[in-house]
């Protein structure tokens, strides 16, 4: 009995200082220094090679150990990195200024020669670089003295910085890599973090850069990267306190993980559902057939069952909320109208109905249950859908070979920047387009055209219109958003997710993280 | 003994071969491309996927892909992993180790515990002893490893914080860690192998006791220990050792099991990898040692039979 009281006691205590803590104004609590941070990782990283994007999880690694010339920051905008400014001279040359303060991790001075060294690296077929071929629009670099270099383009490229802030660009040592390093399997670069080990399938271990140019930072002594093979063994670990923060959050954890004290979940929108047609293929060539079935989808309910209600319906365009590319006007475009369905299909030429098939991966449960969830709903207005569901190989295979009739993805862009659209609708790209022949020649000439324009306000224009033109013909059709992101314990501080695509590089974010404990 | 033991070797040797061949053959008939699967969405383009292919030797006939990967597996070497280029025998020479320490503490668990308990429960069948470890033998053999795993990591890890949940530390950085991480895997995967000594050494021992070679001890007025220590036990143990030897080598099944739930950094990582990533060399490597080690074991059990029983060696 006295100890039950004496916990009573105790329990009327704490409660009262929570309340009186949490009455005053909050105070921003100054950064504490130390610790290591142990980062829960969804994927074994198969290599540490800084031009080559073998997944998000293993960029986060990255992300600690090199920067490049400018980087992404909170808020998506685009940030000065090893260049402390740039500008451009015409439409076709940029000049970056490096700072002057910056050294390699062991101890070598940035220079000028190394941004040459590594761009010309990333170009280089051998390295087999992941941006090679979005940067070949690169023609040549040049030293101008030693901390300033010429980036010369074959033509204007508006996003080219979108592509220099990613990861992938990383600025590497001429001297390490020629001195026969293996970036494979070590890394050295001017970043906030040192690489110290790698133990393949256990740990890869960095500790702070003490020298780093941004003088104070990080707070953190080091991280520790710890990969696992389950996700549910992953929260587990972070539950129990074996990890302090975790990547790729399973979907289905997230309102749990919402409403426990000791956890703190960083997720914002980062993966959408879509369906893409194979055009050239019938019934599927008929643009009001497409058209009604984007009518006939419910895609808030989608949005809860899928996403267990952690996402947000498109019902216009895909382009997320918050870019500078964004356009209200194109909203709205497909709401949730079944008689409008019904109607189309029948100017269609299906009054009654038809049956499609529609390909997704059994591998991934996003994919599998939004394609049963579509099937349900597009029964309403008489489409019967027929699902074939093999594994994600199969799946991938018959993509490439445009061997498909309708296909359920979920996909991200690939840039943060509104460019990422060419990748879908761009005739002679190669991921989406090429294989089912889709070609439009206005959205070529459009796509095009806002590539290289530098002026924001006209690109945005240009887009509204590419949007717009491309939910009318609707070779895709756009689902939901759904949530994505990192889950940490409540005493990880100064970590921040960055919205919608920009999601996968919240890994910048560690160079403010701190432990409050 | 020689043929005996020349018969046996040569039986493992088409065994591990068959085994060898069945794990080639089938990663290459299983649907989908690994060329595919690793360039993905980006750049799928019919230049990349035929270099790509050549690269990783996938262009040449089947019957010289598996020759040649034979003829260096049998020297030890599996070659490189496709997607991290890494040698895959430096991983295996990494993880190995730490499957076996799993394995290797769970069976000295299982006979320094599993074989007394047995003995105490045959001492008096019926009685409070036999019934209380009878029970839980049943209940630890009709638990798959996985749920006591899980029930472990929620009691132990999450509730009352007596043991990390998952991980792993080197012995030589931080033993005490090490010996800390390695005790709810270790337990639990012991758990397994308990029930099955226990009740072999119970069943064996009752069989021996009404053996009349025991009466004798006991007319003769030997000491009750002797009897049970000298002339019982030793004799019941002939089916244990079978028993443990079976167990050794369906334990490597289970160690992956147990090993994914405690992100134990040992082989079932390695090979979880390699079939996601549909790494065909990584995956071949990984399943080929886990066979091996299986006839291994067999033919060590082989060994010891003909060792112990004079009659087998004839067979």
């Amino acid at each position: 009995m006295r100890r039950f009281l004496t916990v009573l006691v105790l329990v009327a205590l704490v409660g009262g200082m929570a309340a009186a803590s949490s009455a005053g104004p909050a105070a921003p609590i100054p950064p504490k220094r130390g610790g290591t941070l142990v980062y829960g990782l969804s994927t074994d990283p198969p290599d540490l090679e800084p031009h080559i994007n073998s997944g998000a999880s293993n960029g986060t690694i990255k992300m600690a150990v090199y920067e490049g010339l400018v980087k992404y920051w909170t808020g998506g905008q685009i940030v000065p990195a090893l260049a402390e400014r740039w500008g451009f001279v015409g439409q076709t040359q940029i000049v970056f200024h490096l700072r002057k303060d910056v050294k390699f991790h062991n101890g070598d001075p940035l220079t000028a020669d190394d941004v040459k060294f590594s761009l010309d690296r990333l170009l280089d077929a051998r390295t087999g670089a992941s941006l090679r071929g979005s940067l070949s629009i690169i023609q040549s670099v040049d030293v101008m003295d030693p901390l300033t270099v010429k980036v010369t383009l074959r033509q204007p490229f508006s996003p080219l910085l979108a592509y220099l802030a990613q990861p992938y660009s990383a600025i590497v040592s001429r001297k390490f890599v020629q001195g026969g390093a293996n970036l494979r399997s070590t890394m050295m670069g001017t970043g906030p973090f040192k690489f110290v080990s790698w133990e393949p399938g256990r740990l890869v271990k960095v500790v702070r850069n003490p020298d780093y140019w941004q003088k104070g930072l990080p707070y953190l002594d080091g991280i520790d990267f710890v990969p696992f093979a389950d996700d549910q063994t992953r929260l587990t670990a972070l539950r129990a306190g074996d990890i302090m923060i975790m990547d790729f959050t399973p979907q289905e954890q997230m309102n749990a993980i919402d409403h426990d004290p000791r956890l703190k979940l960083y997720a914002d929108v980062g993966i959408f559902m879509c369906i893409i047609f194979n055009t050239s293929r019938k019934p599927y060539d008929n643009q009001k057939l497409r058209q009604a079935i984007a009518y006939a989808i419910d895609r808030d309910a989608v949005v809860k069952t899928i996403f267990d209600g952690r996402g947000r319906a498109i019902t216009g365009d895909v382009i997320p909320k918050g870019w500078w590319s964004f356009n209200e006007g194109l909203e709205n475009k497909y709401p949730y109208n079944p008689e409008k369905a019904k109607t189309l299909l029948r100017e269609a030429g299906y009054p009654n109905g038809l049956q499609i098939t529609v390909l997704a991966p059994i591998t991934y449960s996003l994919h599998t249950r939004t394609s049963q969830v579509l099937q349900a709903q597009l029964a309403k207005v008489g489409i019967q859908v027929q699902l074939e569901l093999p594994e994600w190989p199969v799946v991938l295979n018959r993509h490439n070979n445009g061997d498909y009739a309708v296909e359920v993805r979920g996909l991200t862009a690939s840039i943060n920047d509104p460019d990422f659209l060419s990748d879908f609708y761009q005739s002679d790209r190669i991921s989406y387009a090429k294989q089912v022949g889709f070609k439009d020649d206005q959205l070529d000439q459009w796509l095009g055209q806002a590539r290289v324009i530098n002026n924001q306000t006209l690109r945005k224009s240009l887009y509204a219109k590419i949007g717009d033109r491309a939910l009318d013909l609707a070779p895709w059709i756009y689902i939901a958003w759904g949530d994505q992101g990192e889950a940490a314990r409540s005493y990880v501080k100064g970590y921040t997710h960055w919205p919608g695509p920009l999601g996968r590089y919240s890994g910048y974010s560690l160079l403010e993280t701190w432990l409050d404990r | 003994m020689g043929g005996y033991l020349i018969r046996r070797l040569l039986a493992a040797l088409a065994l591990a071969l068959a085994v060898a061949t069945v794990v080639f053959l089938l990663l290459r008939l299983v649907p989908g491309d690994v060329v595919t699967v690793m360039l993905g969405e980006s750049d799928p383009s019919p230049e990349k996927v035929t270099a790509l292919r050549h690269q990783l030797g996938l262009d040449r006939p089947l019957l010289v892909q598996y020759a040649t990967w034979l003829g260096r597996a049998v020297r030890g070497d599996f070659g490189d992993a496709f997607l991290s280029g890494r040698r895959i025998s430096t991983d295996l020479a990494a993880r190995i180790p730490r499957s076996l320490e799993l394995g290797g503490i769970a069976l000295v668990l299982a006979v320094l515990l599993g074989i007394p308990l047995g003995a105490l429960s045959a001492r008096r069948p019926g009685g409070a002893l036999d019934l209380l470890v009878g029970g839980v033998a049943v209940l630890g053999l009709t638990l798959p490893s996985f749920v006591i795993g899980m029930l472990f990591v929620l009691l132990f890890g999450l509730v009352l914080h007596w043991f990390p949940a998952t991980g792993f530390v080197d012995f030589s950085t931080d033993p005490v860690g090490h010996l800390r991480h390695v005790v709810l895997p270790a337990v639990t995967l012991a758990l397994t192998i308990i029930p099955v000594v226990m009740r072999m050494t119970r069943a064996s021992m009752l069989d021996t006791l009404h053996q009349d070679y025991v009466r004798t001890a006991r007319s003769k007025g030997l000491a009750e220990r002797t009897v049970i220590g000298k002339h019982v036990l030793r004799n019941s143990l002939i089916p244990v050792i079978t028993v443990i030897g079976l167990q050794a080598g369906t334990l490597l099944g289970r160690i992956v099991l147990i090993e994914y739930i405690f992100n134990w950094p040992g082989l079932s990582s390695l090979l979880l990898t390699g079939v996601n990533q549909r790494d065909y060399p990584l995956v071949q490597a990984v399943v080929l040692v886990i066979a091996v080690a299986f006839v291994l074991i067999n033919l060590l059990v082989d060994v010891a039979y003909g060792l112990v029983d004079p009659r087998i060696r004839v067979a």
